[in-house]
This record gives structure tokens, sequence and C-alpha cells, in this order.
């Protein structure tokens, strides 16, 4: 097990936990010099007790090699990480980043390992902490995909199996690595992270311009959307959102639905094309670098923030039909995108839209939009403030000024989004949850 | 997308008119742990 971030500390700790007496060791490594090093012993994984060396000593013993370090760090270090894991070994990974890193530099993995992924669908704290509550509440814990990238000796499916379990995964679904990389590092740019960011202060703009005070734009907006509109997802479905209207608010949420459709998609498109052509990649390994000299900005500075930080608890938020249009419309468009595309439902429902109402969202609604983007990887932080500007603009620039006009609306964006198979496959993948609340707010 | 086991069970679901299949998870599916990860062994 390579590094100790988010991920490092639960996978270790799950993995050793479960596979307690079966004679496999979970050994840490570190870089040298490591500030992590109190920690991982802290947890047990000593170097007295041979669980804890120096990262390249550990991958070149190691059958099994599970890549948790940074993104830019696996970039940075990747000639020597490669370099150093033993012929037949196996190479795991918990997204698909350093094979978007490998396409986009024309690199190639070596021909004499396996390599898997197993990518869990919340953050390392919600991997850690399910898989405790699972020894009391059956089936608690963080549902995973994997993917089997090159299998040198037909034991790959079953390895990327095992770690599933082993950290708990009461539910795992198949997709590949470059879909895994795609829609992940596309998803957390739109309605993820950047999208809704963007939407929330446009919206917010556009409710304070409408006559609302602080207090009621911020609900109508970023709490209507992390509160009322993803409980209803949650339970409900995205149609349910719309049934759960009146006449007037239904109009009003189909209006905006479909104003805000096509403007989401353009923006969508593009950032499907930067992922795929290896831009963003390129994007993020330079704006990695340039952080030493231009720490990550501050994004929670405008006032909406400053009026939810300070928004009497007591004060529920609503399903605003607005809002919830402008947020359906962007994450339908999202779910379209991946199917045009070809991603597989169980990656395109998990990672558009339940990750987003569990896993994400409630981290915004606890406190503002910066703890939700940044309990998030390095690659995701860069991503959504390059990002939330453009549909920020696009919502107020295109979608919202339409609003207000008497342009006919496109009733076959509307009836796409009635008809959608999404619904069905959202249901059953909603079922397929584990059964406590996610995400881990501190 | 299909894919074989010789250890887990995998269930399948319809999702949107497409076929998926998932493995289901759980504490009493460790003991199968060892036989799943058959050749790993040796840690440095």
């Amino acid at each position: 097990m390579i590094g100790w971030s988010s991920q490092g500390p639960a996978q270790a700790q799950n993995l050793r936990e479960s596979l307690a007496g079966s004679g496999i060791r979970v050994k840490v490594g570190l870089r040298a010099g490591s500030h992590s090093v109190p920690n991982v012993e802290k947890a047990g994984f000593t170097e007295a007790n041979g669980t804890r060396g120096e990262m390249y000593e550990v991958i070149a013993g190691s059958d099994l090699v599970l890549l948790l370090i940074s993104d830019a760090a696996q970039a940075d270090n990747y000639d020597r990480i490669m370099a150093a894991i033993r012929p037949g070994a196996t190479l795991g990974l918990s997204h698909g980043f350093l094979v978007a890193y490998v396409n986009s530099t024309g690199k190639a993995f070596r021909s004499d390992i396996n390599i898997i992924g197993v990518c869990p669908k919340g953050m390392g704290p919600s991997v850690r902490r399910l898989y405790e509550q699972g020894r009391e509440i059956n089936g608690a814990g963080i549902n995973c995909s994997f993917a089997v990238y090159q299998d040198i000796d037909g034991k790959a499916t079953d390895y990327a199996l095992a770690w599933a379990i082993a950290l708990g995964s009461p539910c795992t679904f198949e997709t590949t690595l470059e879909h895994e990389y795609k829609s992940d590092i596309f998803g957390e740019r739109g309605i993820l992270l950047g999208a809704v960011h963007g939407i929330c202060e446009s919206l917010y703009r556009w409710f304070r311009g409408h006559g609302r005070q602080p207090d009621d734009a911020f609900l109508d907006s970023a709490k209507s959307i992390t509160g009322a509109i993803s409980k209803q997802i949650s339970t409900a479905g995205l149609l349910g959102v719309y049934q759960a209207l009146d006449e007037r608010g239904r109009q009003l949420f189909k209006k905006a639905y479909c104003a805000c459709y096509g403007p989401a998609a353009e923006i969508l498109t593009e950032i499907y094309d930067e992922v795929e052509s290896g831009n963003e990649i390129r994007s993020v390994v330079g704006a990695a670098h340039r952080l030493s000299r231009f720490p990550m900005s501050e994004i929670a500075g405008t006032e909406m923030w400053q009026v939810g930080r300070s928004l009497r608890s007591n004060r529920q938020s609503e399903i605003d039909p607005l809002t919830a249009g402008v947020y359906v419309a962007t994450m339908m468009a999202q779910v379209d995108i991946l199917r045009e595309k070809g991603h597989p439902y169980s990656e395109i429902v998990n990672e558009s839209i339940i990750e987003a109402i569990d896993s994400l969202n409630p981290y915004m609604d606890f406190k503002d939009v910066a703890y939700m983007v940044d309990n998030c990887s390095t690659t995701a932080r860069l991503g959504a403030r390059k990002w939330a500007p453009r549909f920020d603009y696009a919502m107020t620039q295109s979608a919202l000024p339409m609003l207000e006009g008497s342009r006919d609306q496109d009733e076959a964006v509307f009836q796409r989004f009635l008809d959608s198979e999404v619904h069905q496959a959202l249901s059953v993948c909603l079922d397929l949850r584990p059964p406590v609340a996610i995400a881990v707010l501190s | 997308m299909t894919f074989n086991s010789t250890v887990f069970e995998k269930e399948r679901i319809v999702l949107g008119g497409t076929e998926e299949w998932i493995v289901r998870g759980g504490r009493h599916l460790f003991p199968l742990l060892p036989k799943a990860f058959a050749g790993i062994g040796r840690s440095a």
C-alpha cells in the first residue's frame, strides 16, 4: 500500500482487518522523509513490526502494489515506480488517472504485470467509517467499481474483486479504467463540483437581482440543491423532483430545464473532449507544478457563502422549481453525454447522480462550497476552479435570461427527460446503496 | 460487459435496458479472500 492521504489510511486498515489470519501482510510504503510517518506508525503500521517501509523498497518487494499516492506524484514518479515493480506482480489503482497520464504522454505500461482498478465511490474517511459500521450494520460499506486493464495470468479479476470485498464494498460494479478516469475527471468538473459551484453562484445573484433577501436567495439556490432537491432525488429519483411540484412549479421547472440543458451540454461536451484528448490531464499536471508559486485559490469568498455560514440552522430548504430545473438539466446533460460515449449505466448513475447527492452535496450543505471541493483530490480541486466560472458565465449570459423572454421552449428536450432510460437505472442503483449515510462530516 | 470469477458469485442486473453484472460483498466472504488472492503472499 503506497501513500497515506485520503484513501491510503482507509484502505490499509480495512485490508489489514479483512485479511487478519490469512497470512497476507499489508505493508505501507512512504517516500523518504514523509510527514505521514507518525500517523502511519500510530495506525500500527510500524517499521519495527515490518509493516512500514520506504516506498520503492515496498513496491519492489510486493506481489500486489496498491498505488494510492496523489495524481501529480504518480505522474512525476511514473518511470521509477514502473521500474520498481517486479515481473508478474499486480499494480492496483484506485482511479484511472495513471491510465489517463500514460495515454496523454504516449508512454506505455509494462506488459509483464497485471493492472487492475478498484475505485471506491466515496472519500477515504467514508471508506473507513462505513467499514467500521459494517461490523454492526449488515451491508454498510462504500460501493466500488472495479476494472481489469491488463491480465497476464488469469487472476486479475479475482484480485480486483477480492480487493473490493476486503474494503467492505457491499456492491461492486464493473467498468474499464479508461471509462473510469474519463467519467471521474469529467464528472468532478461537471455536476459533482465545478458545475454545481457555478450554478449556485449564478442562481444566488439571479435571485438577489430579482428582489430576494440574502437568506432567501441562499436557501433557494445552494441550500435547495444540497437539501431538499438532493433528498428528493435520493428517495424519488430525478422525475420525483419534478413530480413533487405543483402545476405552477412544474411550468417553471420545465422552463428552467429547457433553458439550461443546451448551455450546460455545450460546456460538458467540451470538458469531455478535453479529458478524452489528454488536454485536461496535461493541464492538471501543469497546474499542480504551479501550486508552489500560486497556491490553491479561495473559492467561498462571495456574499452567498458568508450568508450561508451564518444562516440560522433551523431554516429548512424547499425545492425551488427554478433551481431544480437548472440543476436537474445539468445533471441530465452529463448523464446523456456519458451514455452517448458508451459508459455503463452503473457508472453513470453512481458517479453523476448518487455521488453528488449522497457523497458530495452533504459537504457543501454542512459548511460551504470550499468544504466540499477542498475535501477532494488536487485534480478535482483544480478542475472545479477551472470550470465553475464557465458554468456560471453560461447560466448568467445565456440560460437564465431566457426565463424572462417569451421564447418557445424546446418541447423535445423536455420529453427526452421524461422518457429517459436513466430513471429506471437510477431506481435500481438507489436500491443497491448501503443502508447508512455515506458522507463523513466533522 | 461481463466478467468471470472463480471465487465470487456474480448477479445480473438490468439498467436502462442493458445487462450488467455485480458482485455483492459482505463480511461472510472474508474467508474466501485468501483463495481469491492466491499468489499474493510476498511482501517486502
